[in-house]
């Protein structure tokens, strides 16, 4: 194999060795052209699960604070007895009313 | 609940942006520090430019949210404005040149090779102030700056990020200080 190459003349072994070459860098170089390939695709996935987790966790703390306060405990009622209550005002002071704290952006307490 | 959903997407969205912006921030620093010897520089920067675009990818979809949220009622003005909010205008125009300060510093990497060395390196130095202002973005003007965990995931980055900074300013001089001893061999920053 040595004296095969030895009888070819410089141009011709150059060009086999560049051909080569070529053929063995082709497939190192696709693989180098992003070398944290596997990482990029596990961040991708850690960002977009942490996106979800985050925003799923928003909503739940927001239903969970929601559902606490639609909820009041009936002890105003029971406070005084012989006394007539007055359910009606009190109760809806009481629970909240989304379409009008949400007309004013300013002033909105849109919560966690 | 659904009507929030928007505002959830655009509050969640700003939050991974700014983890991601912070991320690239220290993959920077440890690019030019090598503060820990294990990954390889090649490996480093790979993942600090991908970081970089997907931060860029969140604070679109940190946008896309605002934009779509009906209570908020955020226009292009507000968006891309400073100080054109209504709601908190100076802590809302803290994101916009955040914003504008990211996409200046992505931009300018992706032509990199096409523009001088030393503007490159000026505008990258701006990535610092996009990760302090981004940070007083998400405290000041968000309803999660009063979240403790959020409070403490800032100031657990921010000392990350200051302590790698300190590292790189002063790596120069004890490199040359090693340099000059004898018998040590510097490593350089």
């Amino acid at each position: 194999m040595t004296d095969r190459s030895q009888h070819l003349s410089p141009e011709e072994r150059i060009k086999r060795l560049q051909e080569r070459r070529a053929a063995s860098s082709a497939t190192p170089r696709a693989r180098r052209r992003h070398p944290a390939a596997k990482s990029r695709a596990l961040f991708a996935g850690l960002a977009l699960a942490s996106f979800g987790l985050v925003g799923a966790s928003m909503a739940a703390t927001q239903a969970i604070s929601t559902s606490t306060v639609a909820a009041p405990a009936p002890v105003v009622q029971a406070a005084a007895p012989g006394v007539s209550s007055t359910p009606g005002p009190s109760n809806k002071a009481a629970t909240p009313a989304p379409a009008a704290t949400r007309s004013a952006p300013v002033t909105r307490t849109r919560g966690s | 609940m659904r009507d929030q959903t928007w505002w959830y997407v655009a509050r969640s969205g700003g939050i991974v942006a700014w983890a991601l912006a912070a991320l690239a921030v220290i993959w920077g620093l440890q690019l030019s520090t090598r503060l820990v010897r294990k990954p390889a520089p090649a490996w480093v920067l790979d993942l600090h430019r991908f970081l970089g675009g997907l931060a860029v990818v969140f604070v679109g979809v940190h946008l896309l949210g605002l934009a779509l949220d009906s209570f908020i009622g955020f226009g292009p003005a507000e968006l891309f404005v400073p100080f054109a909010s209504s709601y908190k205008p100076p802590e809302v125009a803290l994101g916009v040149v955040t914003m504008y300060l990211l996409v200046a510093v992505e931009v300018t990497s992706l032509f990199m090779k096409r523009m001088p060395r030393r503007i490159w390196r000026g505008v990258h130095y701006t990535s610092y102030g996009v990760f302090v202002l981004g940070t007083m973005h998400g405290l000041l003007a968000g309803t999660d700056g009063s979240n403790v965990v959020f409070q403490w995931a800032c100031l657990i980055v921010s000392g990350i990020v200051l302590y790698m900074t300190l590292v790189r300013i002063l790596a120069p001089k004890r490199a040359a200080a090693s340099r000059s001893a004898p018998g040590r061999t510097g490593t350089g920053g």
